[in-house]
């Protein structure tokens, strides 16, 4: 299908800017200088010597904020086809949308209420 | 796909031979975080398979929902897990992977006795007909939208009270 | 069956020129591409002379003098220097991911460009989801970030990668859902069309006009989607040195640098495209289309002067975020999610539903 013929540049160009910072990390191997020393390799932690590991356990928030964003964002996906064939259904589809939208924003206030969006 | 053979077959080489390394490295390598982050190179190679065989929407909603989202979600689950010292115990070979590997090899199986079942002669010939039927009117993601929102009217909806099914569980879970 | 030789020759012959043309076809198809990467490149390059020459003009300082006229070659200069840098790997971190994180951050930026349209025919690849596409691979950005992050093993590049997928997972959804309603205007999600949908009435035809409340939001999610100022909190430097890039040095630390301009520039392209009519002159009642009717025949004058007019629109736009760098303070992180989840996100919402129902009432 002639269509179609677009999708070789996608990947020639996918490809082209994956090799581009293979591309840089050669040259910089080429030209940087190597000069190691232990107290350049160890990490920094504002001039002091760095204390136990880096992995510390931080706050379960960050796990809370990506679990509502999976659910807000498989509504979006959801959405977009509904966006493009609008015009094509009109008034029924609007009613379906705003059902299936009512729904996930009855979702968002109980998320809101039990605090899941606090950062606290 | 009309990219000329040769590449075609290289870039689908390419593609499953990091879907299978990522898949092996999911499941062998030590530290749990180099295993999520392989996850996220075996969801990539997937959505861009589906990219080479043209359906082009699945793909972007395969990178937006499993590599944007559930794999940050499980990098995130894998991270606050590293923290609390709790994976460092782990027996090598428990019964659970035995069952796993049964059910595993099984499913591979059946997928295997399947495939070379099929005829794709004929699916690919029905498709195609239908590809140059519908390909006048309106683009692929526009159909999607119309069969979503007539025909699969009912599941549309279902959707939404699943979403908002997980939220509920999914915060009462993690507030305890 | 018998066959003469010299139709086998002629076979032959025809499939070795079959690879000919196979071959040349594969260059022919790389000369368009490498051109878009050095203009990508040059605009960076021009980027970053203009944030840093604007920077001085509000501080009251001279800015980049020596490098060439009005130090325009500070930037090159500047991208060579990291070239030349030690590539430092943390000795406790973890090397793979060390170099893996940065890469993915470029790339997942860089292959968005190749759905931004420069002029009708002027775009790398016009698929029907063009803006969908760009959303879905810039999701893949956060995932660097938190290898990076993660494979420097210090605490504070562990916790601004945290804090960077964070915001960068809470501004999304706005973002997308400003999206959902532009290209619920046009009724397609490709570029080309999103734009040929504003020419109709000149400066009046804009999106911006449409979606006032779609294009403050946009700008606020995109903004933190560049975590530019105020914004910045993953790299904030009072409180995390330089966040997920603090152990960088050299060409990595040059990449993320790369990245995040590249992302400024994508970001300032999608609302030219979105809101601001994209290649259209867009000035009423000047009739330059008699002047384009001339020149239609020699048909290049048509794609320089839409590609001029699309880069102009998004310079002058850029001034709008470097300006911001220095006009307002920098939020805290409750603050930050707050903007995001409680603010920016129902009236997203509000605004998808209120497009809708206007849509219904055009229709």
């Amino acid at each position: 299908m002639f269509l179609l013929y677009e999708y070789d540049i996608f990947w020639a160009f996918l490809i082209i800017s994956s090799v581009i910072p293979i591309f840089a990390f050669v040259i910089s191997g080429v030209l940087a200088p190597i000069s190691k020393r232990p107290e350049k390799l160890s990490s920094y932690e504002s001039g002091i010597e760095p204390m136990g590991d880096a992995w510390l356990q931080f706050r379960i928030c960050y796990y809370m904020f990506a679990l509502v964003f999976v659910v807000f964002d498989v509504e979006t996906v959801f959405l977009y086809p509904w966006a493009m064939s609008f015009d094509v259904l009109g008034v029924s589809v609007f009613i379906e949308a705003l059902i299936f939208v009512l729904i996930l924003i009855v979702g968002s206030i109980y998320a809101w209420r039990k605090g899941a969006l606090e950062w606290s | 796909m009309d990219l000329p053979g040769p590449i075609h077959d290289f870039l689908l080489v390419f593609l499953g031979l990091g879907l299978i390394l990522g898949g092996i490295g999911v499941v062998l390598l030590n530290n749990p975080i180099y295993s999520a982050f392989s996850l996220g190179l075996v969801l990539v190679s997937i959505s861009l398979l589906y990219i080479l065989s043209n359906s082009y929407f699945v793909a972007a909603a395969q990178l937006l929902i499993y590599v944007g989202a559930i794999n940050v979600l499980i990098i995130f689950a894998v991270m606050f897990m590293n923290g609390s010292e709790y994976y460092k115990d782990f027996n090598l070979w428990t019964v659970g992977n035995g069952f796993t590997l049964l059910i595993c090899t099984s499913i591979f199986g059946l997928l295997i006795t399947t495939i070379t079942d099929i005829s794709w002669y004929g699916i690919i010939w029905t498709t195609r007909l239908n590809q140059i039927i519908e390909h006048d009117l309106i683009s692929n993601s526009q159909q999607i939208g119309i069969h979503l929102s007539t025909d699969f009217f009912l599941p549309f909806e279902f959707i939404s009270i699943i979403l908002l099914a997980a939220l509920i569980g999914a915060i009462t879970v993690a507030r305890q | 069956m018998i066959i003469d030789t010299p139709e086998v020759q002629d076979i032959n012959s025809f499939s070795r020129f079959e690879f000919l043309k196979e071959t040349y076809g594969i260059i022919w198809t790389l000369i368009p591409i490498f051109t878009p990467v050095l203009g990508i490149t040059i605009g960076v390059l021009v980027i970053v002379w203009l944030e840093r020459e604007i920077s001085a003009g509000i501080q009251q300082r001279i800015g980049p003098e020596y490098a060439g006229p009005l130090g325009v070659l500070q930037a090159l200069a500047d991208g060579s220097k990291l070239l030349f840098k030690e590539n430092i790997f943390p000795a406790r971190g973890e090397t793979l991911l060390f170099s893996i994180g940065p890469s993915i951050a470029v790339i997942s930026i860089l292959v968005s460009y190749s759905v931004v349209p420069f002029s009708s025919h002027l775009v790398l690849v016009d698929l029907n989801i063009g803006v969908f596409l760009w959303i879905a691979i810039s999701s893949i950005a956060p995932i660097g970030l938190l290898m990076s992050g993660y494979g420097s093993n210090n605490k504070y590049s562990f916790l601004g990668g945290l804090r960077a997928a964070a915001q960068s997972i809470s501004y999304e959804i706005p973002l997308t859902l400003c999206v959902l309603s532009i290209s619920l205007l046009s009724n397609s999600s490709s570029t080309v069309d999103i734009v040929e949908a504003q020419s109709k009435y000149g400066f009046w035809g804009w999106n911006l006009w449409r979606q006032p409340i779609g294009f403050i939001i946009f700008l606020i999610s995109s903004l933190a989607e560049c975590e530019r100022l105020p914004f910045d909190l993953p790299e904030a430097e009072e409180e995390l040195v330089a966040g997920y890039q603090t152990e960088y040095s050299g060409i990595k630390f040059g990449l993320f640098y790369v990245a995040s301009y590249l992302n400024l520039l994508v970001s300032s392209l999608f609302v030219t495209v979105l809101y601001l009519g994209g290649w259209n002159i867009s000035i009423p009642y000047i009739f330059v289309f008699d002047f384009f009717e001339i020149n239609k025949t020699y048909g290049v004058f048509e794609p320089t002067i839409s590609m001029f007019i699309t880069l102009a629109k998004t310079y002058l736009f850029l001034f709008i975020p470097i300006t911001t760098r220095w006009t307002l303070p920098r939020l805290r992180m409750d603050q930050l999610l707050n903007l995001g989840w409680k603010f920016l996100l129902p009236i997203s919402l509000g605004n998808l539903l209120l497009t809708t129902s206007s849509q219904l009432f055009s229709l």
